[in-house]
């Protein structure tokens, strides 16, 4: 019973509660202007994170991870203009809602079907969490380095782009996380002459980098373009649509048990889907579009304005919230490149996400628990009571946006360590992750592979250690042997599901 | 015959499986500890390795199929361009001064982004000015950050 008041103690503080609403509010306003994201959010304040304590930075941190899962759908029916990927299914059928009259009706569906999906996975995340993490501290460097495997494979399998793209991009992240000390001697490698390697390569600016810097500079470049080619018109959804009337535009219980199958269609299928590594949220949005219509009375209403088209994808992608958390928190794997975010702001307070997280820091794995679920609450009542708010800041002028978060970005890097090198490598990461982009390479394997491929190496040379060089020591335990063969299965049915798509 | 040409994709895959192949060449006469068993050397090579490999495959997808590239709109000119604008900031920023680089920095990007024939200059300066003012205050008074010796503010 004392240890419930302290974890709600905790969790309750004054503080916490500000950070988890400052970062809700931040969410939904970085999800709801198009160019900017959640990850994008999350990696800008990786700099400051650890200058918080551990509860209010990650109640922020996952404030804005819910919020922006929201906000992509604004712009989307606002405007026709997904603010985020994943909202490029809500925006199907939430802009026809809105063009037919039901512009309330659509975004308050959006918004109760994605905190409906995102309530579920944290239930499921609360529930599966401590046994999940108590059967991964059975596991040994051999069943780890198994994990390890099947956790790149599968991220670098589902992430769009291509399954070689994923892996080269996998490839590339492990490469950059072996520059400095090897993990288990601590020789110094590939540092090329430049002595301030020696410590590899900085978590902060290699993230901001890689997903904020990126993709400013595209948008930067993008804005460019159009200013070179004509005055830039104003987007035809601001304007008040005529013939609209409000006493048929009104969201009631009703409406909502009305797409309450699509919703839960789209909760099971996002949390399924937010739990493999590296599937994200678009693929959650596209999974439960899917379902739903395939499930729906009215199938060929779909893309036409059903609101069962909005609920079902928005559901989908906010329900990946909680899910991804599942392989962060138990195995220390993230299940999505914002979850690698999350766990990149973890191992900044100290805290290293795994099976023993919730041993070794108990009181704040659970008030971080609750914060999880009363952000969702936040969330719903941001989103309710700032809807019209909201819509005006997507409208925000990018000219003046992107090049003022990038300085933020740039100064923010500085900041975190006061070193220009630092500078330096985030302006490098940037560039690689631009680089990356044009090319249609996912960034989340390469994210993923830098975070979890000290672990992987560990993992595996204390393998080989224990099997006395003998690679074969990897096969001798049949989780491990498990999981390959899920990943080889995956792979075969996966080239297999692609073959028949095209 | 198939007529080559260098596409984006072409170029990307072939410069990773360069630095894979490179990487593996500089690793090999690298002289590393090897520690007890299993060396230094193995996973940075199976991470080259793995670039190289996916690398030959995406050249070898390249040459066979013209993928479209995201972003058409954007040359590795207008990035270069970018760059530089970047590293003149951080540059500025640490030999300037915060206030004088930053002011010069949203200037410039204000006023290449601005629409064609908008005159913008005066809300240019305007809105420069009150986020140079804003960032100042933020990283300067609020977070503290130390910045070198500059010759300006």
């Amino acid at each position: 019973m004392d240890f419930i008041f302290s974890v709600l103690q905790e969790a309750f503080v004054p503080e916490v509660i500000i950070f988890a609403m400052l970062g809700v509010f931040l969410g939904v306003t970085v999800g709801a202007i198009p160019g900017l994201s959640g990850d994008m959010a999350i990696a800008l304040l990786l700099p400051f994170v650890y200058k918080l304590n551990p509860v209010p930075a990650l109640g922020m941190l996952i404030g804005i991870y819910k919020g922006s899962m929201f906000g992509g759908a604004i712009s989307a029916i606002s405007f026709g203009v997904p603010g985020t990927p994943a909202a490029v299914v809500t925006m199907e059928d939430g802009y026809p809602a809105k063009k037919n009259g039901y512009p309330k009706k659509a975004m308050l569906t959006a918004l109760y079907s994605s905190v409906t999906g995102d309530f579920f996975s944290t239930l499921l995340l609360i529930f599966l969490a401590l046994p999940l993490a108590s059967v991964a501290l059975q596991f040994g460097p051999v069943e780890f380095f198994a994990l390890y495997v099947f956790a790149l494979l599968m991220i670098a399998l589902l992430v769009q782009g291509g399954i070689k793209k994923g892996l080269a991009a996998a490839g590339i992240g492990l490469f950059i996380g072996c520059i400095g000390m090897d993990p288990v001697i601590g020789t110094t490698r590939l540092i090329f002459g430049i002595s301030r390697l020696r410590g590899g390569i900085p978590l902060i600016p290699l993230l901001v980098g890689v997903f904020a810097v990126s993709e400013l500079m595209i948008q930067f470049l993008k804005e460019w373009y159009r200013s070179r080619l004509k005055k830039i018109k104003e987007l035809s959804g601001l304007s008040k649509e005529s013939g609209y009337d409000p006493s048929k535009d009104i969201m009631s219980f009703k409406v909502y048990l009305s797409t309450l199958k699509a919703t839960l269609i789209g909760s099971v299928m996002g949390t399924f889907v937010g739990a493999l590594p590296g599937a994200g949220s678009s693929l959650a949005a596209y999974v439960s579009y899917g379902a739903a219509r395939q499930f729906s009375s009215h199938p060929e209403q779909f893309g036409k304005g059903i609101l069962e088209g909005v609920a079902a994808p928005e559901a989908g992608n906010s329900a990946t919230c909680g899910a991804s958390m599942i392989p962060l928190l138990t195995f220390g794997i993230p299940g999505s490149a914002t979850a690698a975010l999350i766990g990149a702001a973890l191992i900044m307070q100290g805290i290293n996400p795994g099976p023993l997280v919730f041993q070794e820091n108990t009181l704040i794995m659970f008030s971080f628990f609750v914060v999880i679920f009363y952000a969702s609450v936040m969330n719903l009542g941001f989103g309710y009571a700032l809807i019209p708010l909201y819509a005006k800041i997507a409208m925000v002028k990018s000219r003046f946006l992107f090049p003022s978060v990038f300085l933020f970005a740039l100064i923010g890097t500085y900041a975190s360590r006061n070193s220009v090198t630092d500078v330096w490598i985030l302006l490098v990461a940037g560039l690689l992750g631009a680089l990356l982009r044009k090319g249609r390479f996912p960034l989340g394997p390469l994210v993923l592979a830098f975070i979890i491929g000290p672990g992987a190496e560990k993992a595996l040379r204390q393998a080989l250690l224990i099997g006395g060089g003998e690679w074969s020591v990897l096969l001798k335990s049949p989780i491990a042997i498990g999981f390959y063969a899920i990943s080889v299965v995956s792979i075969i049915l996966l080239i297999r599901f692609q073959k028949k798509l095209a | 015959m198939k007529r080559f040409s260098l596409n984006y994709d072409l170029f990307l895959s072939g410069f990773i499986t360069f630095i894979g192949l490179a990487g593996l060449v500089y690793l090999h006469f690298e002289e590393l500890s090897m520690g007890a068993g299993i060396g230094a050397k193995l996973f940075p090579q199976l991470s080259l390795l793995i670039m190289f490999i996916f690398g030959v495959l995406m050249v070898v997808d390249a040459l066979d199929v013209k993928h479209a590239v995201a972003y058409p709109e954007i040359n590795i000119l207008s990035i270069a361009l970018f760059m530089t604008l970047s590293i003149l900031y951080a540059l500025f920023l640490t030999r300037i001064g915060i206030i004088t680089a930053t002011f010069l920095f949203l200037l410039v990007s204000f006023s290449i982004l601005a629409p064609k024939g908008v005159a913008s200059l005066k809300s240019s300066i305007i809105y420069s000015a009150f986020l140079t003012f804003l960032i100042w205050i933020i990283f300067v008074r609020i977070v503290g950050i130390i910045l070198p010796q500059c010759l300006l503010i």
